[in-house]
């Protein structure tokens, strides 16, 4: 692990540039290679889709940068100009959105060829499911008496490349520390598994969420 | 998760009716935003004094933390004699208070905003009034041994920005608002202990001022000499000391942080597109202001004159009364305006005033409608 964490603490020391994606996906790689079972790597790149030099689509782009930290219905609600969308883009990239500096321009200008001023309203929809309850805690089911010390190895192993080691997060994987989410283990179980934006899925075994669940608990709040 | 957030409405060639009906909403939260949730109170539940807790408006930066029982707000910093840290438990030794009080999100109203602007792109649903039980502030500092010396209380929640290089939320208040009996460190709401989405185990509550003040997961108190500082002291939740034309940048010279929210109106129904029988009818809405009590609440009926409505429920600052005007209703389309006064003088605009973030919306809210 540790020539990793040497290769996170390189990224986390610059501005995201260049060469980030490309450490993302060895980074996420290289930790499939320690779970359980074979691992399903990041969304392939494509040559040349989103502009001059780019290896991803717009909308891969979009999830890749934006959806680590919410969902996409926030960029969808915009309507806003070129000129907005360019600055949005940069500050959010300044703030730690994994987009490329060569990728700024496809990404702020696909943006605003769809979230424009010209676009049809934004609706909102009605939620579905009680909302209050669906961020409160639920039963830990399949995922009860995890093992913490067993959950902070495979933490290390499996998640702390990405999420870091004390699991507040790093330039390419979010806090972990004092979330709702730790105490809905089958919501989190099915994001482990699914992965979500940069996150590859983690095709990780029941008792092992349960492990790293009890490890991430015992960070506790403040 | 509900999908319908990513739903293309060009391919549906949506009437202005349509989207208005969505906007008002059918008794339930409208999803701004599922992760985190930022999600608005339809219109028509501001038909009444006290919001449903289940339709109460949610919004937060980062999401929520862990909900923790027992989770500790720290009094701490060089300010206080006595450093404290209070879970729920530990706040029975101070006086209960229960009030009423509006919450606003400052940027309520920012999806109505022109030239538009970034951000949550709020209707009108981003409000709604509850009332709310905790102790004063007050009492906790002065348990604390506050530093009369302090000039502002500095404060943050549990909840903690998803990466390192995100500014992390935190926000001040000047003394004298700290130490105003109605600024309460709240656990309760609407007579029923804080739900998650609404801060619990602990949240302040700072009537009359805009919503980031209310700081939920509240975790950290710090009298100090300076106002907080960092991304939502400096560059977020700031307005335009004079109004700036769109487009306009704002500086740390021209710009001061939000506080009060300003007066206004909304109308819960008739609903906007809405289609009713003919007969007696009713406009009713709420009326509020963060600066003071309402005055009065106006109807402009047709483009006609405008007509006063009554008002229902206890006036004061910071706090929504009901109002209703009744009409006789004639087949065809109509249209009505609402416009409040407070007991200040200030009036509801025709427009609002523009900033770069679109925060204090207050514009006139009309609504159009058919009579059967």
């Amino acid at each position: 692990m540790e020539p990793e964490r040497l290769s996170l603490e390189r990224v986390a020391s610059r501005d995201v540039g260049g060469r980030v994606r490309a450490l993302a996906l060895a980074l996420a790689l290289a930790a499939c290679r320690s779970s359980s079972e074979p691992p399903k790597p990041a969304p392939a790149p494509e040559a040349g889709v989103a502009g001059a030099g780019s290896a991803h689509t717009p909308e891969e782009l979009v999830a890749l940068a934006c959806t680590g930290c919410h969902g996409p219905d926030l960029p969808a609600q915009q309507r806003l100009t070129a000129k907005q969308w360019d600055a949005t883009v940069k500050k959010m990239s300044g703030w730690g959105a994994l987009v490329d500096d060569k990728d700024v321009p496809a990404l702020s200008a696909y943006l605003a060829s769809r979230y424009n001023g010209s676009a049809a309203p934004y609706v909102p929809p009605e939620t579905s499911e009680d909302a209050l309850a669906a961020i409160e805690p639920t039963d830990d089911g399949a995922y009860a008496n995890g093992v913490a010390t067993r959950g902070r190895e495979l933490y290390t192993k499996t998640c702390g490349a990405c999420h870091a080691p004390d699991a507040r997060g790093s330039s390419l994987g979010t806090n972990l520390v004092d979330r709702y989410l730790l105490f809905r283990a089958t919501d989190f179980a099915a994001i482990v598994r699914a992965g979500r934006g940069r996150m590859p899925a983690q095709p990780l075994r029941d008792p092992d969420i349960a492990d790293v669940l009890a490890f991430l608990r015992t960070l506790g709040a403040g | 998760m509900n999908r319908r957030g990513f739903l293309e409405l060009g391919a549906l060639a949506a009437s202005s009716a349509i989207v208005a009906r969505a906007f008002a909403g059918g008794g339930k939260l409208l999803a701004y935003g599922e992760r985190p949730q930022e999600l608005a109170t339809p219109l028509s539940a501001f038909d009444q004094l006290e919001t449903p807790t289940e339709l109460f408006f949610i919004r937060s930066h980062f999401g929520p933390p862990a909900l923790v029982a027992n989770r500790h707000v720290k009094i701490g910093g060089g300010f206080v004699k006595k450093p404290l840290q209070l879970a729920v438990s530990d706040l029975a030794r101070f006086t209960e208070v229960t009030l009423t009080a509006v919450l606003q999100c400052a940027g309520n109203g920012r999806g109505l905003i022109v030239p538009r602007v970034p951000g949550v792109q709020w209707g009108h649903g981003a409000v709604g009034q509850a009332s709310w039980t905790g102790v004063r502030l007050r009492d906790v500092l002065d348990a604390a041994g506050l530093d009369p010396s302090a000039a502002h209380v500095q404060l943050a929640g549990a909840d903690l920005p998803p990466k390192p290089t995100v500014p992390a939320f935190k926000r001040s208040i000047p003394i004298a608002r700290a130490l105003d009996p109605s600024t309460l460190i709240a656990y309760r709401m609407n007579g029923a202990p804080l739900r998650l989405a609404h801060g619990a185990p602990l949240r302040l509550i700072v009537p009359g001022w805009a919503g980031n003040h209310w700081i939920k997961w509240l975790a950290h108190v710090e009298p100090a000499a300076e106002p907080a500082t960092g991304f939502y002291m400096e560059k977020g939740y700031r307005v335009p000391k004079t109004p700036i034309p769109p487009g306009t940048a704002l500086t740390p010279d021209n710009s001061e942080p939000l506080t009060v929210f300003p007066v206004k109106s909304l109308i819960a129904r008739p609903g906007d597109g809405e289609h009713v029988a003919r007969g007696r009818q009713e406009i009713v809405g709420v009326a509020f202001s963060g600066a003071a009590a309402i005055a009065k609440v106006e109807i402009q009926l047709d483009d006609g004159a405008w007509q006063p409505a009554k008002l229902e429920g206890e006036p004061g600052a910071g706090r929504w009364q009901l109002f209703r005007f009744a009409f006789d209703a004639t087949p065809g389309t109509h249209r009505a305006a609402v416009r409040a006064t407070d007991a200040a003088g200030a009036v509801q605009p025709e427009h609002a005033i523009w900033n770069p973030s679109g925060y204090h919306w207050n514009a006139w809210h009309r609504v159009t409608w058919e009579v059967a």
